[in-house]
């Protein structure tokens, strides 16, 4: 078509064209007459200019680069689609100034673009012209009030065309495009890190989160770099050179090829390659102790002197072993593999030289020297330095909270100054690179572009985009591989996976050392019986003349008696070392790790850990401590997202002392966000703003009551809803951002997309027809339009599908399947359906009650067709609501924290709805304004000692430079004006009132002030704020200062209250926790009042405790304190400890004593206590040299709740480590947000909550669960059970292995100590892993000494796990003597009934073997506390097993393995009476005394738990019955009934009760849901 | 048929859903004294009978043993220095090499009259028969009847002979070496030899599969076919393994397969041991269905030596019951622990009613204040 030439000459005609159609649109407009208002009629000539940028932007991409490089394909290939290519993002709207209509195509209206334009696109337009009114009414609005703000660029320099102006400032003011400049020339200086300092760095919490976590990387880094020490001193003196693949011929030899020596990019994490397998996995096997001593075993019998048994079975146990590990790592290996094989094979698109465009590749066949290109929301396949950016100031963003765990945004850039600024081309792209080698700093980087000029572009991490990280609000970038592989930042910073050591393991392995001394002074015994037996026979066995001892045996022929003792003790010794080995319980390993992989599997299988709302459900990433979840004895847990729902409701406001409350409306699906009910009274004070609108100045308007109280009071409201709309980090986007390459690498028209996309293409095309028919102005859309498509001049192939269909020269064969007819219809189609659905007034689609989908979370999903579906719906929804509004659509928000959305969508509802903002403009309507440009001045980013922002404007009407300022109450109270008139006073001492109140409810609150500065104020400040922002020395220091001296006198304009609402079962959780003795710290950045009431609310404090609170502001105050605490808690105990001696002395004379005496002897006082502790005082705390942590964490230690606020994450992760060092406790942390990560790690266990704050927690934790209150059945259940179940199983395995390890040290009585065994070599090395090991693994996974519901509904029995009462030293040593004891009985028994009978030794042998076998299963029979069909079926395995390996042994293996023949013997002995009586009679008296220690202490002394269980079966006899649960749920219920009252009554002393039935009612309901 | 089927289905597939929720119906038994008063009772009125029966049948059995060790010379040439000391001991009279056997004559007299299937067994005490290098030296292979071209080195150093050329010995190893080489013959008052069998001795399993002879015959005058014409015999043995048995026909207890041999290379399990020597003959005459009590002389020929590792012999003869020999401690062991829990049960009887009430009061009073610290 002629697009190109149309395009062309654009520029000029454009000018014309747009003015005029901006004209028609003002007159033309019905329903937004207010936007015409006359100061904007002034900028009509603006307007003109900017369509002249518009005009350019329409022949850029399109006509301007089809000129530039000839025969550039792309654009002649454009099919005569419109492409909106433009509509772009969030960072184009907020930066690129008037795109909140970019969805639209360029302008059709116009004069240049139509000349390429209207041929195709008024195809799709004429067939859908008539039914598309309503939407072009919304367009025409939105172009109108774009058209009368945007007055920036002058008409000369759009006119012009100019593309390079276009690109980076347009809509920039002249100066400040110089600032831009000036900043520019810096960067090249090297002086600047490019970091543009007006723009806002972002919230107090991400801010502080970036810090924290940047320092524990930083920690742990060192510990790598001290590995790595001799590679970086390399690393810092190499430089690599990188070229642009392009640039190389193709078929270059790798050898040749500049780029040949840098890896690819393909990753692999996996440990083994195929032949590797074998010889590294037994490499890292033999590191543990465990295989090194079966190693040591198995070479020792490979000593003919020492040899025991036959060398085959001897390294049959080693072999089990490390055939076991090495089939679990080959699994771990293969998901590694697996893994790896998914990130390799991804797509992602590589620029081909040959065939000059974008294909489809590989990520592993990523190159370095390759240019790729990225889409939003695309995670970048490797290292690679920022080119082009679709966004016109050359930025991207990139979220690295898959590399870091930080979620905010970090901001990149293009390089800069090659020559490339408005134009990149990939081919033109032919700079060599130099950069740095490749380290493991990951915001660290260097490198220079040498240009043909010998000057050099210096390359920074700015310029770099990280790998793993995700590219996010820029439709798409394109940059260059530097890195690849295993040199990228993420994978060089990949630590693996950490693995925890659980404190029962820890326990366990004294515990073996223990057994290995055993093993040690048995063996010694041992030797020293050989050497003495040996002596005594000496002289005549050496003459051959006792036949039992060989005449060449060991040491026979030494010259002496003692010599050949000595000799023969020595060699037994090692041979008794390979004969008790079994002693040390090696399967104990893994066995162990079996178990925990099952209690895994029935963890994430338990349903209650779902979700209903989200379907996720629990995730365990640590596999190995799930014993130490019911160890717990602190919990730390963070405040937001965690207690809470994270989802900011804004609740009340008070503006200018007037309260205003609202009513939360809380979704239950998890997709919405809550909201709440717009307040009429305030609805009623802004539409009566609205009222004068028309006419009126802002100054004068007409008011039916008091018209000076009105106009100031007004004039707050518009200032409030200001703040709350602009004075923040927000970015709108109109849409989704979206590429419109595809990920074959070609560029997709936007109508082959079924989504939002097609409703736009309505718009367009029914522009055509709708400039006529309609007469609405459509022109300031067009214009826009326009501006954005000149805005980013592309190279030819990237620009392609952006470059606007106006210019679409036939001919391109890539486009040729998208044939051009085929669009028009299809959008016409889909068209007709959003009419149908949207109502014939306009004026009705505000978006009041639109759902909002602005929560950066929400807008990562990829649920684009699902917002747009939506929005016809809304339309219908909301008619009720008839605020004009300009907009057809709510836009997207994306802000850094919901706090800010909250406030944004709260503006919204209340019609001061942010349009778009960049760098220098914020476009909003306001109430009784309309829309409105502010000019940005200044943005004061956010800092957490600041603890406000603000931001400086200029006021689009009067000129007044006003700086409105949020922030914390006591950041902004403190700076208010002095000098004010005693109604002010009255309204601000109103306001901090309001202000107590919302926090005593627990609200987050923020304060608004304002303050209008004077142009000379301006001046002045604005001078030393430029100063300090060019200072290269402490200029973070200078630069608060700065914000100090312009954030003073302000006027309190009102204050906010924002609700962050208690998850579902918060308080019954933490008041769980606290039954159960755990100390529950909650560390929150919130403001104190907020925090306690939160405190208060989720049961952390009850209302009878003592609350403690720390606030000193020196040193010396927080010390003098804690003291005086410390000192009266003392005498407060002292005086109970008087008073309970008293008392226990009057119950032991009743002979009653409480068995279930506190955890904690600290926490007996009669009163409990609740810590609180600020921030400013941690920092004293935590302050090595103060050295009051041990006082502290004292005091903390006697207090049951623990509040630290406006703790900083880095503090969070400081206490953790502090309560688990010094007080030598079980910890666990609980967060969900990245301010979480150094916490949770430090801990223990760490807990993720996998909310909505993304995945950093998770990735970060030992389990993700989805709601904290999953964690009272994670702990108080699972952990319980796993606990429980482990330490017993440890028990077990020491007992098992070490009693039949005593009936072979007790047959050495009877074998002249010759180290004999009877058993068979073979049963011997199978009987620990075939015949006794199965019970107690399915005792590991499957036993529960109590159900669940009874462990939920009393979690005191908790404290079992929490005083780790069952693991213990002196259990340890019970076992080892009750396994004495046993194998005396079974041995001896046995001697007795077999000596002196014709029973051969292999038959005496296996009745030990059975009699042992029946022993230990009684035993562990009498440990098991449950029954299943499990349990009964291993049991009957086991007896299976051993009769099926006796009969496979002994019937069909004659002389197997070298070893003595057993053929027959276990038929023999089986066909015995004697064998049975034997078995019979040593298992039954063997475990009689743990049968009656056990039945005596729970019948006279029963532990809690046990209590719990009988008391429950009193209660319901048969759970099983369903019968019988119906009705013990009727009795709950009646008890449930019982506990509200009390709840009710308030009575301190029964609410554990009522929470405990609480508690159980949860249950039952479930239940209940169940059936 | 379907809606069983269909059944079968639903519920197990609710195993499985309950199997991965832990949700089994479990039986939780707690250990409390009236759950365990059955138990002890049961395992008291169990045990008490059976020991009253074990020690019943213990008694029935018969068994006369005969410690012969030191047992005196006779038709042995006098020590002409020693005469008036009277007979030498057999055990001092075989230390001398080159000596003929020594023979014993031990006169003794059963009691009671020994009722049908009376077993003939020799007694070792102080034998090391279990002991770890002994019990290994041997080589089943060898036994197997395995022509081999080398002998297991556990056999070392009774593999070869190395007076005999360097021959390999069969059976090798010390067990064999050690193979007790006595000759017990019984004879009654009036000089009858009281008839005893040599077979049926050793475990069918053993003679079938454990032990073979060699291919070939046992003849040693057939050079050719000769199955042992590589071999020597044992250094201790007096005659070689092919002529253990040559009573017995067609060699079926001769060589490898001879019974003594076999059983000999049963190890025992403990140091004092029993072995079956012979069975009584119960088809000859006067033996018909019973050893009659009567006086009886143990004819010994004295060839083993116990006496340097302190070592004694026994003779013993025996009935047997189906516990075996006699075994009086199993049913006073039974009785005794059955005893045992039957005061365990009162005992706790006693604890459930004192305290059994009590306990399920404080059980309930723990359940529901539980004291929150």
């Amino acid at each position: 078509m002629s697009g190109v030439g149309g395009g062309g000459g654009g520029g000029g005609d454009g000018v014309a064209h747009n003015t005029h159609s901006s004209y028609s649109g003002n007159t033309s407009s019905n329903n937004s007459t207010g936007y015409g208002r006359g100061g904007h009629v002034s900028s009509n000539n603006n307007g003109a200019a900017y369509t002249g940028g518009g005009g350019a932007g329409g022949a850029g991409p399109g006509a301007g680069p089809g000129q530039d490089v000839v025969g550039g394909g792309p654009p002649a290939g454009l099919p005569p689609i419109p492409q909106p290519r433009q509509r772009g993002h969030a960072r184009s709207v907020s930066h690129g100034g008037g795109i909140m209509i970019h969805r639209d195509p360029p302008p059709y209206d116009h004069g240049g673009p139509i000349g390429g334009f209207n041929m195709g696109g008024g195809v799709g337009g004429l067939g859908v012209n008539s039914g598309t009114n309503q939407h072009l009414a919304n367009v025409a609005r939105g172009h109108q009030r774009t058209f009368s703000h945007g007055q920036i660029v002058d008409g000369g320099r759009g006119g012009r065309g100019h593309r390079r102006n276009v690109s980076k400032t347009d809509f920039i003011l002249p100066d400040g495009h110089e600032q831009r400049e000036k900043q520019r020339e810096q960067e090249q200086k090297h002086k600047s890190l490019t970091r543009t300092s007006s723009f806002p760095k972002g919230h107090s919490r991400q801010a502080s989160r970036t810090e924290s976590i940047y320092t524990i990387r930083n920690h742990k880094r060192t510990l790598l770099q001290k590995l790595m020490f001799w590679k970086k001193v390399h690393e810092e003196s190499r430089t690599r050179v990188v070229v642009p693949n392009h640039v190389v011929p193709p078929h270059v030899s790798p050898n040749q090829h500049p780029n040949g020596g840098y890896p690819s990019n393909r990753i692999c994490t996996t440990k083994y390659t195929l032949l590797s397998f074998l010889p590294k996995n037994l490499f890292e096997q033999f590191h543990r102790f465990a295989n090194l001593y079966f190693l040591f075993i198995v070479l020792l019998n490979f000593v003919p002197a020492v040899e025991a048994f036959g060398k085959e079975i001897s390294m049959l146990p080693l072999i089990f072993v490390l055939g076991i590990t090495a089939i679990k790592d080959l699994f771990e290996d293969r998901r590694r593999y697996n893994s790896d094989k998914k990130v390799n094979n991804a797509h992602c698109r590589v620029y081909s030289s040959e065939q000059r465009r974008y294909v489809k590749c590989l990520r592993k066949d990523i190159r370095v020297g390759d240019i790729v290109h990225l889409s939003v929301n695309e995670i970048i396949p490797a290292d690679m330095v920022m080119l082009n950016s679709s966004d016109e100031q050359g930025t991207c963003f990139i979220e690295s909270s898959n590399l870091d765990g930080e979620s905010n945004l970090k901001q990149r850039q293009c390089i800069k100054g090659i020559g490339m600024d408005d134009k990149f081309e990939v081919l033109k792209f032919d700079y060599m690179m130099e950069i740095g080698a490749p380290t493991t700093k990951m915001y660290h980087f260097t490198g220079s572009i040498p240009l043909p000029s010998g000057e050099r572009v210096p390359l920074t991490k700015d310029n770099l985009l990280l790998r793993e990280c995700v590219m996010k609000n820029t439709d798409f970038v394109e940059g260059i591989v530097v890195y690849a592989g295993c040199e990228t930042k993420a994978m060089l910073n990949n630590g693996g996976t950490r693995y925890k050591r659980s404190m029962l393991e820890r326990l366990m392995n004294t515990e073996v050392m223990w057994c290995v001394v055993i093993l040690i002074v048995m063996c010694l015994i041992s030797a020293a019986g050989a050497g003495i037996w040996q002596s005594y026979y000496g002289r005549d066995a050496a003459k051959g003349l006792v036949p039992f001892i060989p005449p060449s045996d060991l040491g026979i022929g030494l010259r002496s008696v003692e010599a050949s003792s000595i000799w023969v003790g020595f060699v037994t010794f090692w041979t008794f070392i390979i004969i008790y080995q079994v002693i040390i319980p090696i399967s104990l390993y893994v066995t162990i790790e079996l178990i925990k992989l099952a209690i895994i599997y029935h963890v994430h299988k338990d349903p209650d850990f779902e979700d209903k709302r989200t379907g996720m459900t629990i995730e365990c990433r640590a596999l190995n401590i799930p014993e130490e979840l019911g160890q717990v004895q602190y919990v730390f847990t963070d405040k937001t997202g965690t207690l809470t729902e994270n989802n900011m409701v804004f609740q009340r406001c008070s503006i200018n002392g007037t309260d205003y409350a609202h009513t939360p409306v809380i979704t239950s699906s998890a997709d919405e966000r809550d909201t709440f009910i717009v307040n009429n009274q305030l609805k009623e004070e802004l539409d009566s703003l609205e009222l004068p609108l028309i006419y009126a100045q802002p100054g004068s308007r007409q008011n039916p009551s008091n018209c000076i109280t009105r106009d100031a009071n007004s004039q707050l409201y518009t200032d409030f809803f200001f703040i709350l709309a602009a004075c923040n980090t927000v970015i709108v986007a109109k849409n989704p951002h979206h590429d419109t390459m595809n990920a074959s690498g070609v560029i997709i028209p936007r109508e082959e997309r079924a989504d939002l996309s097609s409703i736009s293409e309505v718009d367009n095309a029914s522009f055509n027809t709708s400039t006529t028919s309609l007469n609405t102005s459509w022109g300031p859309r067009g214009l826009l339009k326009g501006l954005i498509s000149i805005s980013r001049p592309l190279s030819p192939i990237a620009s392609s599908p952006r470059s606007t269909p106006p210019h679409t020269p036939e001919g391109s064969p890539r486009y040729s399947t998208y044939p051009a007819f085929d669009s028009p219809p299809h959008t016409a189609e889909k068209s007709s359906v959003s009419i149908t659905l949207n109502p014939l007034n306009q004026s009705h689609n505000s978006s009041n009650g639109l759902i909002p989908m602005s929560s950066p979370r929400l807008q990562i999903t990829p649920s684009r067709p699902t917002n747009l579906n939506l929005a016809p719906h809304t339309y219908l929804k909301d008619n009720s609501t008839p605020t004009p509004s300009p907009m057809d659509m709510k836009p997207l928000y994306e802000a850094e924290s919901p706090d800010e959305l909250a406030l944004v969508d709260t503006a919204y509802k209340y019609g001061c709805k942010l349009l778009r903002r960049n760098l220098h403009n914020v476009m909003l309507t306001l109430p009784g304004h309309g829309v409105c440009e502010y000019e940005i001045l200044h943005v004061l980013p956010f800092d957490s000692t600041r603890k406000r922002m603000s931001i400086i404007v200029r006021h689009p009407e009067t000129g007044e430079k006003i700086l409105y300022c949020k922030g914390a109450d006591s950041a902004i109270l403190d700076n208010l004006s002095r000098n004010v008139d005693d109604a002010t006073k009255f309204r601000i001492f109103k306001t901090q009132q309001q202000l107590n109140n919302y926090s005593k409810q627990g609200l987050r609150v923020l304060c608004m002030a304002k303050r209008i500065l004077t142009d000379t104020e301006y001046e002045d400040w604005a001078i030393l704020q430029k100063e300090a922002e060019n200072s290269l020395s402490a200029r973070e220091h200078k630069l608060s200062e700065s914000y100090e001296r312009i954030e003073k006198n302000l006027k309190l304009v009102g204050a906010t209250g924002i609700e962050d609402r208690l998850q579902d079962g918060v308080p019954e959780t933490i008041q769980a926790l606290r039954s159960a003795g755990i100390v529950v710290w909650v560390l929150t950045g919130d403001k104190q009042e907020t925090a306690i009431n939160i405190a208060y609310s989720a049961s952390l404090f009850a209302t009878d405790m003592e609350i403690i609170k720390l606030n000193a502001r020196t040193k010396d105050q927080a010390e003098s304190t804690i003291q005086y605490y410390l000192g009266k808690i003392e005498q407060a105990e002292a005086n109970y400890s008087r008073a309970r001696m008293a008392a226990n002395g009057e119950a032991a004379q009743t002979g009653f004593s409480n068995l279930q005496h506190a955890p904690n002897s600290s926490s007996q006082p009669p009163k409990e206590r609740g810590l609180v502790v600020d921030g400013r005082t941690l920092v004293f705390i935590l302050d090595r040299r103060a050295n009051l942590k041990h006082a502290f964490l004292e005091l903390a230690s006697k207090c049951s709740a623990v509040l630290c606020c406006r703790a900083t994450p880095l503090q969070k992760a400081f206490i953790v480590r502090c309560a688990k060092d010094t007080l030598k406790v079980m910890t666990l942390a609980v967060g969900d947000g990245a301010n979480d990560v150094s916490m949770i790690q430090t801990a223990d266990v760490g807990i993720g909550i996998s909310g909505v704050e993304g995945r950093q927690a998770v990735m970060a934790s030992d389990y993700a669960i989805t709601r904290f209150k999953h964690l009272q059945k994670l702990m108080l259940v699972h952990g319980h059970w796993s606990y429980d179940k482990l330490s017993r199983v440890i028990l077990y395995f020491f007992y098992k292995n070490s009693m039949f390890v005593f009936i072979l040290l007790w047959y050495q009585l009877f074998a002249g100590w010759s180290g004999s065994i009877m058993v068979d070599p073979a049963y011997l090395m199978v009987f620990n892993f075939l015949f006794t090991s199965l019970p107690p693994i399915i005792m590991g996974i499957h036993d529960r000494n109590a159900d669940a519901e009874i462990l939920m509904a009393q979690p005191a029995l908790y404290a079992q796990g929490r005083e780790s009462r069952l693991y213990k030293p002196k259990y340890f040593w019970m076992n080892i003597l009750d396994a004495v004891y046993q194998s005396i009985i079974v041995f001896f028994f046995a001697a007795v009934l077999y000596e002196d009978s014709d029973a051969g030794i292999y038959e005496f042998g296996l009745t030990i073997c059975h009699a042992c076998m029946v022993t230990q299963s009684l035993h562990i029979a009498i440990e098991t506390t449950s029954w299943t069909v499990i349990h009964i079926f291993s049991f009957a395995l086991s007896y299976i097993v051993f009769f099926a390996f006796g009969a496979l042994y002994t019937m069909t293996c004659v002389g197997c393995f070298g070893g003595v023949s057993l053929y027959g013997e276990l038929a023999h002995a089986v066909s015995t009476p004697l064998h049975w009586l034997t078995i019979l009679l040593t298992s039954v008296l063997a475990v009689l005394p743990r049968f009656i220690i056990l039945a005596l202490r729970s019948s006279l002394m029963p532990s809690d738990i046990q209590q719990a269980v009988l008391s429950d079966k009193a209660k319901n006899p048969r759970r099983q019955n369903p019968f019988m649960v119906s009705w013990s749920r009727s009795t709950s219920a009646s008890s449930v009934y019982r506990g509200g009252y009390n709840e009710e009554d308030g009575d301190g002393a029964s609410e554990p009760l009522s929470s405990m039935i609480t508690t159980t009612t949860i249950l039952n309901t479930t239940d209940e849901a169940h059936v | 048929m379907r809606s069983v089927s269909e059944g079968i289905r639903v519920t197990d597939s609710q195993f499985k859903q309950k199997f991965k929720q832990q949700r089994l119906p479990a039986w939780q038994p707690i250990l409390t004294a009236d759950t365990v008063l059955p138990a002890f009772f049961l395992i008291g009125l169990l045990f008490i009978p059976l020991g009253v029966a074990l020690l019943y049948f213990s008694e029935n059995v018969q068994e006369f043993q005969l410690d012969y060790t030191d047992c005196p010379q006779v038709d042995g040439p006098l020590n002409a220095s020693l005469a008036t000391s009277g007979p030498r001991k057999c055990s001092d009279v075989i230390q001398d090499p080159g000596m003929p056997p020594c023979k014993c004559r031990i006169p003794f007299r059963l009691e009671s009259t020994f009722s049908k299937n009376v077993y003939m067994y020799y007694g070792l005490d102080n034998f090391y028969q279990n002991h770890r290098r002994y019990v290994k030296s041997r080589d089943d292979k060898q036994l197997r009847g395995n022509s081999m071209s080398s002998l297991s080195t556990d056999c070392s150093p009774f593999d070869k002979d190395p007076d005999n050329n360097n021959r390999w010995i069969a059976p090798c190893g010390a067990i064999a070496n050690s193979m007790f080489n006595d000759t017990l013959t019984l004879v009654t008052s009036e000089e009858d030899e009281v008839g005893l069998l040599k077979t049926d001795i050793a475990w069918p399993s053993d003679k079938q599969i454990k032990f073979k002879n060699p291919p070939g015959s046992l003849d040693p005058n057939d050079v050719e076919n000769f199955a042992f014409k590589d071999y020597t015999s044992p250094l201790y043995w007096s005659k070689p393994v092919w002529k253990l048995d040559t009573t017995t026909p067609n060699d079926t207890n001769n060589g490898y397969q001879n019974e003594d041999l076999i059983v000999w290379m049963r190890t025992a399990a403990f140091p004092s041991f029993r072995k079956l020597y012979r069975r009584i003959d119960h088809d000859r005459e006067g033996f018909k269905y019973s050893l009659p009590a009567d006086s009886y002389s143990l004819l010994v020929d004295y060839n083993y030596p116990v006496t340097q590792f302190n070592g004694k012999k026994r003779m013993i003869l025996s009935t047997t019951s189906f516990l075996g020999g006699k075994n009086n401690f199993l049913g006073i062991a039974y009785i005794a622990v059955g005893s045992i829990c039957l005061l365990l049960g009162v005992v706790f009887l006693i604890i459930h009613i004192k305290f059994g009430k009590r306990g399920s009061e404080l059980n309930i009073n723990q359940s529901t204040p539980y004291s929150d610290q």
